[in-house]
């Protein structure tokens, strides 16, 4: 994959080297050998992205989310708590660190396809503005001059979230489909409720095709079904957990990058069990389930890394689980 | 009939246009009072504009005199007081939208191009430009479209027939309008702005030589021909006269009588005229234009001779009105099924290519387009639009969106022509070349294209762009704009339309972990068994599931003002359950009764 960087040569430049001809066929021979297939990772880019959340990179196979690959989050067993579980929480928090993250080249949106039309923006908002503008300083100070956010280049005007209201369940699955395909979006979020197995293959090959990452928030039922998803994730809110950050502060990262306390307030923020149940065409099995625990500051769409007062920090918790 | 080299103007003037806009989109509004408001920079609501097209019938009261400019509570006591209390209650009280008024009125404009090739909007009247109402200043009242005639009226019978034409016409379509005819746009403008000033007896001096209607259309006769779908007694618009004709070279003795306001002079110079008693067209045109530029500058001068031609003074056509349109005629009708066939896309894709060819050149692409289906006689057209997110010239791009739609259109069964128009177009943006384009590189144009993609399958208001507004009320809080829709206007205009009604405000938005992450599309009532000692819930049952609350953060009061309609009174509370989960709920301030509004899932 090639980054555009001021260290490339103006094309100007180049146009006084040799003729449009020479261009014309260094171009191709480029673009050819960019076409084959990968036999290494090595310089063709990233592709394997910290999920901007540590105890789930510990969670996942390759240590964070592989680009162009599906993640399916799974809601609560229990159905009570179900619509308020979390999942969509971290699913979020996930697509905006992807979104936000520089190790991606571009400055692409993430997309939100919301058939119940009951997604609540304000509540993500500033999790975004937040994160697009501690890489603006940050891409401002860098040495590589990275494209700054306002993507001087293309002319076009950002917008980090978008949201597609499909009208019915074909809709909803085809407008997956057509933004799993497009290269330009960070993350799709979608809250697909049935989606066959062809489906789902539809969809990862699609991601596959394009490097997007899909991020599935889907009933606990789901698990029953099999998946193409890279890992599929349940989440369970922990109350015991929860009630010991009573006293853990809310935290905000200041200039140097260091999180520090600010206040006390629980609702700034939310604890969660993560378990891996299961992937690429794992169906339900008497194996060990690893889970972790994990703390999501609401106002940043952060994880606690460190924690202060009474609560330690989540480590992984070593449960064991086998599915019934 | 004028001669050929006579500029001939037509101006058809919308009064209440905001109001009759919304009533065309949705015509239960005809049954409440409506009315249209904008928020000011204290917060203060005023009305743009308002109507009551069917007031209640049992008993006969006068019209209540409402203007434009009234502050909202204002204009809902001056309701009452003819109506009684309840006519404020079932009023409907709309946020102005000027980009969806400009729309329509597009839209409208694009629709008069069958009178004559050149329509251009017209400007707007300014309400508050009288004498008196320096505080009511800035409300724009009434919208217009211009379209020169000079060489088209003759195809319609000559003058007097089309401008009858036009306005029953529109009419029959539901719309309200006042149409004049004269020499220049200003002059033109002027009459149709105050028609129903001009009396019958003016009009027949008006009109000269040419043959006269023998009587204004009376309103038991638009009622039996449905043109008029109004109220049983009066009429919300004032029908003194709805057309003039200003004989060639007579605007100067014909509009003599006219306010000042008509000439679209500033509001302070048309005050600093009122205080020398200069008040009507007729007394400024007996000033000295030496001495008027000297004591007002060049605007005074420059409008006279606008008005009376003594400038050229050209409109300003449509953008999507230079003919970019081409069509096709099958020597039979095909049927409506085979245009999903492989010749229908090459057919589609010889008009696209036909249209862009002129844009190609002149560096710019096509921001919608419009395709129309025209059947056997006796069935109306199918017309489908297509609006893209940026303008583009991609012919494979534009052809696969414009089958996109028409594979999710009910096409008629047999078709017999196909025209395609292009309805705006925009500079194509500058995007940097680059040298090299790898198979993985991200591409925004790519992005560009899957919007107008999804747009064109799922509907323009399908796909959005959520913008934050600082508003209390949670439903209001933010706003979903239409990446796609606002066809004719650029994208950072919208925007700032949009972000413009929220810096008006005084707070700002309330956003992060005191906001759930799901909004329920209404409150849901929450069954609450038992409460703890200091009133909240204990425990409360939804979707058939008992929930026990371990702890709760709040009130978080939440109170709007009352003059914006119905006040919203409640007291937010997050509880979180002995399960974890975590609900965003409110108690009624009224009726004490708890609400579930929302889940941070």
């Amino acid at each position: 994959m090639i980054k555009h960087s001021s260290t490339h040569p103006p094309c100007t430049e180049l146009h006084q080297v040799g003729g449009h001809a020479q261009l014309r066929q260094l171009s191709r021979m480029v673009s050819e050998c960019s076409s084959l297939p990968k036999c290494t990772e090595e310089g063709a880019g990233p592709t394997v992205v910290s999920s901007g959340l540590p105890s789930l990179d510990r969670l996942l196979r390759y240590r964070g989310v592989r680009l162009g690959t599906l993640m399916e989050w799974l809601e609560s067993d229990d159905e009570s708590v179900a619509s308020a579980s979390g999942a969509t929480t971290l699913a979020l928090a996930v697509a905006v660190h992807l979104q936000t993250t520089n190790e991606l080249a571009g400055c692409r949106p993430v997309v939100l396809v919301d058939r119940g039309r009951s997604f609540y923006p304000p509540s993500v908002m500033p999790w975004l503005e937040q994160s697009t503008h501690a890489t603006s300083v940050k891409d401002s100070s860098s040495v590589r001059g990275r494209h700054s956010r306002g993507n001087v280049t293309t002319g076009r005007e950002e917008h980090s979230l978008y949201i597609v209201y499909p009208a019915n369940e074909a809709d909803e699955l085809w407008s997956i489909d057509q933004l799993l395909r497009c290269s330009g979006v960070a993350a799709v979020v979608g809250w697909p409720k049935n989606v066959s197995s062809t489906g789902m293959r539809r969809w990862q090959m699609a991601a596959k095709s394009s490097g997007t990452v899909g991020l599935l928030v889907r009933p606990s039922h789901a698990r029953r079904e099999p998946t193409w998803a890279e890992a599929r994730i349940q989440v369970e809110p922990s109350p015991a957990l929860q009630s010991r950050c009573q006293h853990v502060a809310s935290c905000k990262t200041c200039n140097a990058g260091v999180q520090q306390p600010v206040s006390g307030r629980w609702i700034h923020s939310r604890a969660f069990t993560l378990m891996k149940v299961g992937g690429q065409w794992d169906t339900v099995a008497a194996v060990p389930e690893p889970s972790v625990a994990c703390v999501l500051d609401l106002t940043s769409g952060k994880e606690h890394v460190g924690f202060h007062g009474t609560m330690e920090p989540p480590k992984c918790q070593g449960t064991i689980r086998c599915a019934s | 009939m004028p001669g050929n080299n006579t500029l001939r103007i037509m101006t058809i003037s919308l009064p209440r246009w905001p109001v009759q806009r919304q009533i065309l989109q949705q015509p239960g509004f005809r049954e409440h009072p409506i009315f249209v408001c904008r928020q000011n920079a204290r917060g203060v609501l005023s009305v743009v504009s308002w109507a009551w097209v069917m007031p209640p019938t049992n008993r006969k009261r006068s019209q209540p005199v409402i203007q434009p400019g009234f502050s909202l509570s204002e204009a809902l006591a001056v309701l009452a007081s003819v109506y009684g209390e309840w006519a404020s209650r079932v009023a409907r009280i709309i946020p102005e939208d000027s980009i969806g008024d400009v729309r329509v009125l597009e839209t409208l404009g694009r629709w008069c191009h069958r009178f004559s090739p050149l329509v251009a909007i017209g400007p707007e009247a300014i309400r508050g430009a009288d004498r008196g109402q320096s505080k009511r200043r800035g409300v724009c009242s009434a919208r217009s479209l211009q379209v020169d005639i000079s060489d088209t009226a003759r195809f319609f019978g000559g003058e007097s027939s089309l401008v009858r034409t036009v306005v029953w016409t529109l009419a029959a379509r539901g719309i309200h309008a006042r149409a004049a005819i004269a020499d220049t746009p200003v002059a033109s403008w002027a009459a149709a702005l105050c028609a129903a000033q001009i009396t019958a007896k003016s009009q027949h001096l008006l009109n000269g030589l040419q043959k006269l209607p023998r009587s204004i259309p009376r309103r038991s006769t638009l009622l039996k021909k449905g043109a008029i779908r109004g109220s049983h007694h009066g009429h919300w618009l004032d029908r003194q006269q709805r057309w003039v004709l200003v004989p060639p070279g007579r605007q100067r003795q014909s509009l003599k009588s006219l306010p000042l306001k008509s000439l679209q002079l500033p509001v302070n110079v048309i005050d600093s005229l009122a205080e020398v008693g200069v008040d009507s067209i007729g007394q400024l045109l007996r000033l000295p234009r030496v001495s008027l530029q000297e004591r007002f500058g060049s605007i005074v001068p420059m409008q006279v001779s606008r008005f009376l031609g003594d400038v050229s003074d050209p409109i300003t056509p449509l953008q999507g009105s230079e003919f970019l349109a081409a069509s096709h005629s099958f020597e039979m009708p095909v049927l409506g099924r085979d245009m999903e066939s492989t010749y229908f896309r090459t057919l589609i894709e010889k008009l696209v290519r036909r249209c862009l060819r002129p844009l190609v050149n002149a560096n710019r692409g096509v921001s919608s387009l419009q395709v129309r289906l025209d059947a056997n006689e006796g069935h109306g057209p199918t017309v489908i639009e297509v609006g893209l997110y940026k303008p583009t010239v991609q012919v494979e791009h534009l052809v696969d969106l414009v089958m996109l739609r028409l594979e999710r259109t009910r096409l008629p069964r047999e078709i017999a022509d196909v025209s395609m128009e292009v309805m705006s177009a925009g500079t194509l943006p500058y995007r940097q070349q680059t040298l090299f384009h790898g198979p993985t590189q991200s591409d925004p144009s790519r992005f560009e294209v899957l919007l107008n993609r999804l747009v064109s399958r799922l509907g323009s208001g399908a796909v959005v762009e959520p913008r934050l507004l600082a508003d209390i009320q949670p439903e209001a809080a933010w706003v979903a704009a239409p990446v796609v829709g606002v066809i004719g206007l650029s994208k950072s205009r919208r925007s700032a339309q949009l972000l413009g009604s929220s810096k008006a405000r005084f707070s700002k938005p309330v956003v992060g972990p005191s906001r759930p992450i799901f909004l329920l599309p209404s409150p849901r009532l929450l069954d609450v068994p038992s409460l703890s000692a200091d009133g909240l819930p204990a425990r409360f049952r939804w979707e058939g599931q008992f929930h026990v609350v371990t702890r709760s953060r709040g009130p978080e009061r939440i109170e709007t003002a009352w003059w914006r309609g119905p006040t919203v009174r409640r007291d937010y509370y997050i509880f979180e359950t002995d399960r974890g989960g975590r609900f965003w709920m409110f108690r009624g301030l009224r009726k004490q009764s708890w609400f579930l509004h929302g889940t941070y899932g």
